[in-house]
């Protein structure tokens, strides 16, 4: 009986096994960035950019960029793969890039390309790219020893470590889309003296890029709805002030702002909607800062001081959330989630997207910060 | 069936020296070794019958054949045994007693016309000393490891358990070489039905021989066929006498330098005397390394050849590029290449295992060094998995018990095979075939997963972590002793210093 059952299962285990198509690493070329982008000479065909590894115990160069077009993600690699002399495989995709024209149009279906298929990772990071994005990963190379897909790979994920912007991982996109009442942002890599550089954020409407923020102001827009830890962050306020506490001799104006280089060591933030017939969000943001470097030289040895920097960086933050909101509220994105918290406090709300749409013009916000300087170091 | 038949035979005294000596020598024929020497003695005929090298020369003749001869005692079978002083001389009527123990190293002396004969035990037993232990060896703790002489092992469990509790309860095995096998056991402590049932097995055993109690093991246990050892086979005094002295069953059997220990589970396997000795943090870890290094030893490769063959995705970016790169001028498959660095590994051991010592460490050196770097730079292997293998093979060899070892580097070779033709599902259905296999197993009639399944708590301080000594006041209670309770951990923990 034993002996019948293990000839059975060792027969099912040989016949099944024509059913896995085995094709080892060696033989295939792993992608590692794509980019994706509008074809020029036709607009409804894909151009893929696809940086990939290619295994040759002959050659030294081990990373190849492909390029190739069709009318679908698949289509355009399976074109870019006729270039190569290896299967491309998109198991081990790191990084995707959408070129500016391809995200305004929307990248749904890009991203749904991504999700069906389960040899993708979940925690691929995605981009937007201001110019197109084979002009990023082909002329971004220049002198980086790296490969540009890696390259940018680094980059994201270290501003993403430092919290400097959202997430911005497949799966952080793909949820944040679906809600409703919540836009995802993505960070924008733009080349600067061919070299690739994350230039600002793109504020996105749904799954299409709307407009662009600064990269600082995407840190507001990552404190407003996650806790940070130790993020760099460079502060102007006005010097006024604080001139009885600098130091003399130096060349002063009035008018000058005093520009102050902070860690913040954590930030939180909470927001409140007391009443859910006047639209309004009271948020409140806790901020515990290190001072590392101020742009005059001052001492802040006394606690007024101290306290006096706080209130002025408090008023920066206000300011700053202030004019960002007048932004978003113009752009029509709400990447706050403010939507998903109006919809929290309804009962058996059927919110759509296009009714917040509607809503949020209307919305009014006001944003409370309470710094407060932990540390100021070495700083005479 | 021997007893039996002696019980049946008829007395063949009284006889003649002569007939005797016709007697015994037909039985002896062609074997030119057996000593019969007739002597007189006050007018009366006595024989003096060994077989020289069974018997310690000296002591025949100072202890026997001087009083025998010097004493003006007439001598008849009962004086013989009243006046020489030895404690332990017998007599025998029978034929078959003569002549099984003749062979066991007895010295006989028949006076003429009487009705029985009287014989001593004179053993010479050639054995080695007491050494140090070879395949199980231990950093801390007792040292020595059992011998070939059965006499030599009960004495060391004697001295180590000196409990009258202790019982060694004596069976014969081999129906054409008869070989002494000795059941141990606390018989306060030990699980009857244990007992019991390995009486039982021992005794049922029809078998002409047992060459070793590593063959006995097998005749006796649960499932001959599985590929895991069921009992616990060690050279260690110290390892066999903590197990009987909680509540195990240990067997020895005579010129063999193991015990059988029983019953065990899958987890006695993996653990270590030395575990014991250590502070029980340290210990706790080196068990845990080493149920560790056992999934690493069966998986490392077989996932290797899987993530290569068909899982690309699942290795980390990192390591992608190296990988990729000493694979591409590899030009077998992985289920090959790893096959092949497999066995050579399994050749090295076998070489080493078999080769001196000494040349065994320079066949070390030239296999893993010198043909490991020549195979990667000639292109055959790929050097990521020369790590893995090796690393695979390095911890096969942490398991105890070199049985269970050698069990675990068989498996790997059909995980490899699934893993290349299946993936990752090949190694998963590889799992569930071992998983389903243990849960089979029985050892001594006692479930082998034991206190996973079926699960025990109280057990559980024992198996993966062992809490300190003093948290340990129950046996295994998975084992179901007789007494469950070794001391009670209040009176324990008590520490009577005295304050300053």
């Amino acid at each position: 009986m034993q002996i019948r059952i293990t000839i059975i299962m060792l027969t099912t285990i040989i016949l099944l096994a024509a059913c896995v198509p085995a094709r080892q690493l060696e033989e295939r070329g792993v992608i590692n960035t794509r980019g994706v982008d509008i074809a020029e000479d036709s607009s409804n065909q894909i151009e893929t950019t696809i940086i990939s590894y290619q295994f040759d115990a002959e050659s030294e160069e081990i990373t190849t960029t492909l390029s190739g077009t069709g009318h679908t993600i698949k289509g355009a690699r399976e074109d870019a793969s006729t270039e190569a002399g290896f299967i491309l495989s998109p198991g081990q995709i790191r990084l995707e890039l959408y070129g500016k024209e391809a995200a305004q149009k929307g990248i749904l279906p890009y991203i749904s390309s991504a999700v069906r298929d389960a040899r993708v990772s979940d925690t691929m990071l995605l981009a937007v790219t201001n110019t197109s994005a084979k002009e990023i990963l082909t002329e971004g190379q220049g002198e980086l020893s790296l490969n540009t897909g890696q390259y940018l790979q680094y980059l994201i994920e270290k501003e993403i470590e430092e919290d400097s912007f959202p997430s911005t991982y497949l799966h952080d996109f793909t949820h944040i889309e679906s809600d409703v009442g919540h836009d995802p942002v993505m960070p924008i890599i733009d080349l600067v003296e061919n070299k690739p550089k994350i230039s600002g954020i793109a504020l996105f409407q749904d799954d299409k890029y709307v407009d662009e923020i600064s990269l600082q102001e995407g840190y507001l827009v990552n404190l407003f709805q996650n806790t940070t830890t130790s993020t760099p962050l460079d502060i102007s306020i006005p010097i006024k002030p604080f001139l009885k506490y600098i130091e003399k001799n130096q060349d002063i104006n009035e008018d000058d702002e005093l520009h102050l280089h902070v860690t913040i060591e954590r930030g939180k933030s909470k927001t409140k909607m007391p009443n859910v017939q006047d639209m309004h969000f009271d948020t409140t943001i806790n901020i515990d800062l290190f001072l590392l470097e101020t742009s005059k030289l001052m001492s802040v040895d006394n606690e007024h001081v101290a306290t006096l920097l706080e209130k002025e960086i408090e008023k920066a933050f206000t300011r700053q959330y202030e004019t960002l909101f007048a932004k978003l509220q113009k752009a029509g994105t709400d990447p706050f989630g403010l939507g998903k918290i109006y919809r929290a406090r309804q009962r058996d709300s059927n919110l759509t997207n296009e009714e917040w749409r509607k809503k949020f013009p209307d919305v009014t916000l006001n944003v409370n910060v309470n710094v407060k300087l932990t540390n100021y170091g070495t700083i005479q | 069936m021997r007893k039996s038949r002696k019980s049946d035979s008829k007395s063949i005294f009284p006889l003649k020296i002569e007939q005797l000596k016709e007697i015994i020598t037909s039985k002896f024929e062609n074997n030119t070794d057996l000593s019969f020497s007739t002597y007189e003695h006050l007018n009366k005929k006595i024989a003096v019958f060994y077989i020289p090298f069974q018997v310690t020369p000296e002591k025949a003749e100072n202890l026997l054949l001087k009083p025998l001869l010097e004493s003006k005692v007439e001598w008849t079978a009962a004086s013989i045994l009243n006046e020489i002083p030895l404690s332990s001389g017998k007599t025998t009527t029978k034929l078959e007693v003569i002549l099984e123990d003749l062979i066991n190293g007895h010295v006989f002396i028949y006076v003429e016309d009487e009705d029985a004969v009287a014989f001593y035990p004179m053993l010479n037993i050639e054995k080695r000393a007491l050494a140090k232990a070879e395949t199980e060896s231990v950093v801390i703790g007792p040292q020595v490891a059992f011998t070939e002489s059965l006499i030599t092992n009960l004495n060391i469990i004697r001295w180590r358990i000196r409990s009258t509790d202790l019982v060694l309860e004596k069976i014969t095995i081999g129906k054409r070489a008869p070989r002494e096998v000795r059941l141990i056991y606390l018989k306060t402590i030990a699980n009857e039905t244990d007992v019991n049932t390995m009486r039982q097995r021992l005794q049922d055993l029809e078998v002409d021989e047992t060459e070793d109690s590593n063959v006995l093991m097998q005749y006796i246990e649960d499932s001959s066929t599985s590929i895991f050892p069921q009992f616990y086979s060690t050279e260690l005094p110290d390892r066999a006498s903590y197990a009987i002295s909680k509540g195990r069953v240990g067997v020895l059997v005579e010129n063999s330098p193991t015990a059988i220990l029983a019953p065990s589970t899958f987890f006695s396997f993996f653990e270590s005397t030395e575990d014991l000795y250590m502070r029980w943090n340290a210990g706790s870890f080196l068990r845990i390394l080493r149920f560790f290094a056992m999934l690493v030893s069966v998986f490392l490769t077989p996932m290797y050849v899987a993530t290569i063959t068909f899982h690309y995705e699942i290795i980390p970016p990192q390591l992608l590029v190296s990988i990729g790169q000493s694979r591409a001028a590899v030009p077998f498959p992985p289920i090959f290449e790893a096959l092949f660095l497999e066995l050579m590994i399994e050749l090295l051991r076998e070489a080493g295992a078999r080769l001196p010592t000494k040349v065994g460490q320079t066949i070390g050196i030239v296999g893993g060094v010198v043909v490991g770097t020549a195979a990667v730079q000639a292109g055959v292997t790929s050097n990521i998995l020369i790590i893995f293998v090796t690393l695979s093979a390095l911890a096969s060899f942490t398991v105890p018990s070199y049985l269970m070892g050698t069990a675990i580097r068989t498996i790997r070779f059909p995980m490899i095979i699934l893993a290349g033709i299946l993936g990752i599902i090949g190694i998963m259905f590889g799992i569930c075939f071992i998983l389903i296999h243990l849960l089979k197993l029985t050892s001594l009639g006692r479930p082998f997963l034991t206190p996973i399944y079926p699960f025990r708590f109280e057990d559980h301080n024992k198996v993966l972590i062992r809490l300190p000594q003093n948290f340990q006041w129950k046996r295994f209670a998975s084992f179901q002793p007789k007494n469950l309770i070794r001391f009670q951990k209040r009176k324990a923990d008590k520490k009577k210093d005295i304050d300053e």
